[in-house]
């Protein structure tokens, strides 16, 4: 088999073909698809998406030219498969715009093949199907069954035949038409060696068949034969698209080490991140929280703004992603580049010894400190004189946190329950060291410099998701109740408390 | 109307070869091939002029071949309205690799087993050939009725059975049930003559469409006269009413189909 796949062999497609300039054949505008886990007839009049939708392609973007041949690789599940589908037309996309001009076709093996009858009854069935009239059936019997090559089985009954026999004569149907664009979605990883080795001498001859072409395959080296130019799909989104050679060595590296790889390209594997962060138990459960935290830095975001991320988290990529600006971060770890700004070396704790605070660092018109100081075991008054340092002078801090005067808190304590889980000894391990009252941070923040601008109480959690564990995505309906509850309590009941803090006398 | 038209004419050899070979293999792995399309409407009669005539003693002369009138015709619905429910879920593949449209795999059904129909039709004709007439000729607007009203409960179960998985079992059920609903063992006059029956009951029973199409056959096939046509006309405007909404109905959700599939 190598021998076929040898460049150094006759003249490639990629050599023969002229690539036209005219309009592309075939163009995806940010294509994306899904499918439903619990499909039912009402979604045929109210299409709402649902969060336990799965999203088979995202935002895919492409065009083929005339003479061109694009060929698709990815890893199982990739979206190969689903995307060869919408060009096909078989799947509608849900978001974006697919443009196809001319005739498309899948050639796909034994199309309506009936074991029962024979392979020339089966050529009429197969090639009707694929959209041939009986007449032209009948012009290109005789080229069909030259290239299946079964001698006298050819009027024998179908289930007569070996698997490589079935191959060839499905293969030589299904190259008998020839659409404008068509479309090959593993079609030469079945049969036998002999129906490959003929499958790909005729695939050489493709840009004879049609205008253009599509070749969706797991193997890099066929991908070399016959593209001009490739396209690499990974969980539904294109990660690179290029030339051939370039693409494919990229994924066969890739395909060594998919964790090591994605980490030294953070480039690519930063809207992948996003996508499983959407679908993350955890985002989620922590969604209203969010979406209030996003509300507050729009009431202070300008073009310009320089914003800190105290603690980097899931929202930082969302934020980044929103704003189109860089987050910077500052927590654990070294001073480093991130994708989303540049992450900063401090650990809040270290505020209890002021001769450590670092004073090289840049000041910020934002600084998000969400859901951290409740993990901080060191007084709240240094933490927040610190954090003052960093701040320009008509800068905000917005501060999230739970209340410690919540209805559940108040009633975990009328019933001796432990406030707190338990402390693992796990360093790691981000358990809450204290939570605070809305009047304690209050006095806190006003005694380290601050002006109190906003205050507000909040529903900061979806409860449906309090169960995900891991990051998986776990729905418990019962729960809707007590998001229900606390819409109807008091505010000062409600989970969550924001402050919107700045420097005072200003 | 007009789009189902047009995809039955551009799609036309595609169709041709799809019945052909659908009614070749209904019998092709069989010893007896195509007889089995003769001797399945003759065991039907067989087994039901045992059971009714010399067993129950019921039905007056040539009772056997009134059921048969009626079996041939309720079969030829039963066989299509099931075929037609599965027909998206069974051709799974076909349509996620072929250039055909959907509803053209509830098309192929009626048309296969109208033939088997008809078959059974020219055995009654022969057997009971003191019927005929020019009014025989009248027996293709019945077939062709119950031909469209198959095809319009196709459109809508068809996709019912890709979300509701169960449809095809109750359709079975309902199946079974609606033979004792046909005047195929007894005539509709016992029901609209009899005293007994509450007028709503029978104002239900005359809505049910195969009561008028199978009484129409009866009356060409075993009575030898012809038919009124009047029952049927109302029966074809209902049809052409609910195939328009059906037609609507399948457009809306012909997208979301492959998917689940």
């Amino acid at each position: 088999m190598s021998e076929l796949f040898n460049n150094n062999a006759a003249s490639t497609m990629a050599e023969q073909n002229q690539i036209s300039k005219e309009l592309p054949l075939v163009s995806f505008e940010k294509v994306s698809l899904r499918y439903r886990k619990h499909a039912s007839l009402f979604e045929l009049f109210f299409n709402k998406d649902q969060d336990q939708d799965f999203w088979a392609l995202k935002e895919i973007s492409f065009s083929i030219n005339e003479g061109e041949t694009l060929g698709i690789i990815g890893r199982n599940g990739s979206g190969k498969s689903t995307l060869s589908r919408v060009c096909t037309k078989v799947y509608l996309p849900d978001r974006g715009k697919v443009d196809i001009k001319g005739k498309v076709q899948l050639l796909a093996l034994g199309v309506g093949f009936k074991k029962e009858l024979t392979g020339r009854e089966n050529v009429y069935i197969s090639g009707s199907l694929l959209g041939l009239k009986t007449s032209e059936i009948r012009e290109r019997i005789t080229e069909i069954e030259e290239f299946a090559d079964i001698d006298n089985f050819f009027d024998e009954e179908v289930r007569t035949y070996s698997s490589g026999m079935r191959s060839r004569l499905a293969f030589a149907i299904a190259t008998a038409i020839h659409p404008d664009i068509l479309i090959l979605d593993e079609v030469l990883t079945t049969g036998d060696s002999y129906f490959k080795i003929k499958a790909m001498e005729r695939m050489k001859n493709l840009h004879s068949m049609a205008k253009c072409a599509i070749i969706v395959s797991h193997s890099p080296a066929q991908l070399k034969e016959l593209c001009h130019r490739v396209l690499w799909l990974e969980k539904g989104r294109i990660i690179m698209q290029g030339g051939a050679e370039k693409v494919l060595n990229a994924y066969q590296k890739f395909c060594k080490n998919p964790v090591q790889w994605m980490e030294q390209h953070p480039e690519f594997s930063f809207n992948l991140d996003l996508d499983d962060l959407k679908q993350s138990g955890y985002f989620l459960y922590h969604a209203p929280r969010y979406k209030s935290l996003m509300k507050k830095i729009l009431g202070y975001h300008t073009e310009n703004s320089k914003i800190l991320e105290i603690g980097r988290s899931r929202f930082s990529k969302m934020a980044y992603n929103f704003f189109g600006v860089d987050i910077d971060d500052m927590g654990p770890g070294k001073d480093r580049k991130a994708l989303t700004g540049h992450h900063y070396q401090f650990d809040l704790n270290h505020t209890q010894d002021p001769v450590k605070w670092r004073k090289d660092l840049p000041k910020y018109d934002i600084i998000l400190f969400a859901e951290v100081i409740e993990h901080l075991n060191t007084n709240p008054l240094l933490i927040m004189q610190f954090l003052k340092t960093l701040l320009t002078k008509e800068g905000v801090i917005i501060l999230q946190m739970p209340n410690a005067g919540a209805f559940h808190k108040k009633i975990q304590r009328l019933t001796h329950i432990n406030l707190f889980s338990l402390n693992s000894g796990n360093k790691s391990d981000p358990i809450h060291f204290k939570e605070y009252t809305a009047s304690e941070i209050s006095d806190y923040c006003s005694k380290a410099g601050f002006e109190i601008k906003e205050m507000s109480f909040d529903n900061y959690f979806d409860y449906r998701y309090i169960e995900h564990a891991n990051g998986q995505l776990t729905k418990k309906s019962r729960y809707r109740l007590v998001n229900m509850i606390y819409s109807m309590l008091p505010k000062y009941l409600r989970p969550g408390i924001g402050f919107i803090l700045k420097h005072k006398n200003i | 109307m007009k789009r189902l038209v047009k995809d039955l004419l551009e799609n036309r050899h595609a169709l041709q070869i799809q019945f052909k070979v659908n009614a070749k293999t209904t019998v092709a792995t069989t010893k007896l091939g195509t007889l089995w399309w003769i001797l399945d409407p003759l065991f039907l009669m067989v087994i039901y002029y045992f059971v009714f005539k010399v067993i129950f003693n019921r039905g007056g002369p040539n009772y056997h071949l009134s059921i048969l009138c009626g079996l041939v015709t309720y079969q030829f619905f039963t066989r299509t309205v099931s075929a037609c429910t599965r027909a998206l879920v069974t051709n799974e593949s076909l349509i996620k690799q072929a250039s055909l449209p959907m509803i053209l795999y509830l098309v192929i059904s009626p048309l296969v087993q109208a033939l088997f129909c008809m078959i059974g039709y020219v055995i009654i004709m022969i057997w009971n050939y003191p019927a005929l007439g020019l009014h025989t000729l009248a027996i293709i607007f019945p077939v062709v009725l119950a031909g469209l009203l198959t095809f319009t409960l196709g459109l809508y179960l068809s996709i019912f059975e890709v979300y509701v998985k169960d449809t095809g079992k109750l359709i079975g059920y309902i199946l079974r049930f609606g033979l004792w609903l046909c005047p195929i063992l007894y005539s509709a006059d016992m029901i609209y003559d009899n005293p007994n029956i509450p007028q709503y009951v029978k104002v239900l029973y005359s809505l049910n469409p195969m009561v008028h199409v199978i009484t129409a056959v009866k009356d060409i096939l075993f009575f030898g006269k012809m038919f009124d046509p009047i029952p049927l006309l109302w029966v074809f405007f209902g049809i052409l009413l609910f195939m328009q909404l059906g037609l609507l109905f399948f457009r809306k959700a012909s997208p979301y189909i492959p998917k689940l599939l």
